[in-house]
């Protein structure tokens, strides 16, 4: 028992699995005003000593983020702005800048609601690395009520 | 009397649990410690000898199975050509088997390190096998294209998830294994790691075993 218990405490890996590299942090339920176009933001959060590539890498291999909505009755998502990323270096090579988002971000989606409760449902696709490793990527799903008022 | 000898002997026990616990945590405190401050330096690891044995032990807290030591788990995959290629075709040599992605860009910046090492070692029998961690469905002309594009020199292999497991689940990228030339695992690292420890590393498998 004791032995078991050691050995669960040593072995338990240190770095974040893909899945918690990145949070939807807010909102969970928004009021916008029915039939008219407007915009809510969608606040997420890189865990710390994460980056995760921006929505427009610095190269073509590199995975952008992605946020993927399932289109709903009476909710017409337009489109999705997403913030311009900041320049990362790996120490080792300094000239290989990277366009990342790291700590909090926000996304601004564009949209229309009918009159009444709605739930956004979507996912924000992304991949995550820090200084010196890359986990592979993940999906997070994102779920927001929208009440068309 | 059997009973009095019977608590102390549950007493020096449950003392000796208390004991290694303590001493399990604080090991795992230091490790995590030592593993907080390097993300926070966001800094490789130090070209020094001492320094090395670190980057080992961040390594195999990073979810690294500790193979060292170990034979390598044999596996046989397809080339980004489509040729066979086995593991045990290396019987002899000096193997670094390195697990890679097109979407890495810590396995982007080691690739032409690999390269020249290759280079440098192949004549002493060592060989580079990079085997792709791109999900299955990534076209194999888009692992021939990146192959081209980067320069590689050596077998660019299909990878899939009985290797990867055998491997210890390949959390992170690049994860490399080192195999001297019986066979054996001889260093591993996950995470980018200097040239110079990827090299010293080369050398102790061309060291290690065979001829």
């Amino acid at each position: 028992m004791l032995v078991l218990l050691i050995q669960v405490v040593k072995d338990r890996p240190l770095p974040l699995p893909a899945a918690d590299a990145v949070q939807f942090v807010s909102p969970v339920q928004v009021s916008v005003p029915a039939r008219r176009a407007t915009e809510i933001d969608l606040h997420f959060r890189v865990a710390d000593g994460f980056h995760i590539n921006s929505h427009a890498p610095s190269e073509k291999w590199l995975i952008p983020a992605r946020l993927a909505v399932v289109e709903a009755p009476g909710l017409n998502v337009i489109g999705v702005d997403f913030p311009p990323g900041t320049e990362f270096a790996l120490q080792v090579a300094p000239q290989q800048k990277l366009s990342v988002y790291t700590g909090e971000f926000v996304l601004h989606a564009h949209l229309t609601a009918q009159p009444g409760e709605h739930v956004l449902v979507g996912g924000l696709h992304y991949q995550a690395c820090d200084a010196s490793s890359c986990l592979p990527p993940h999906t997070i799903p994102v779920s927001v009520t929208v009440v068309g008022q | 009397m059997g009973d009095v000898k019977r608590n102390q002997w549950v007493i020096v026990l449950v003392l000796a649990a208390f004991v290694l616990m303590v001493w399990s945590g604080y090991a795992n405190y230091k490790r995590r410690k030592q593993y907080a401050q390097r993300q926070a330096q966001g800094t490789l690891v130090p070209e020094t000898a001492n320094n090395q044995s670190v980057q080992q032990d961040v390594a195999a807290d990073e979810g690294l199975p500790n193979l060292r030591g170990k034979r390598a788990p044999e596996f046989s995959l397809r080339s980004v050509e489509g040729k066979k290629v086995s593991l045990s075709d290396y019987k002899g040599k000096a193997v670094l088997i390195n697990f890679w992605a097109t979407w890495c860009a810590p396995c982007k910046i080691e690739m032409p390190w690999l390269v020249s090492l290759r280079n440098q070692y192949a004549g002493q029998g060592f060989e580079i096998l990079g085997v792709s961690e791109d999900d299955a469905d990534t076209p194999r002309a888009k692992l021939v294209k990146f192959g081209q594009e980067q320069g590689l020199n050596y077998p660019l292999l299909v990878g899939d998830d009985s290797v990867s497991r055998k491997y210890g689940g390949v959390e992170f990228l690049p994860t490399s294994y080192f195999v001297g030339r019986d066979g054996k695992i001889v260093a591993e690292t996950a995470g980018l790691v200097s040239k110079n420890e990827v090299e010293a590393s080369i050398k102790k498998a061309l060291a290690t075993g065979g001829k």
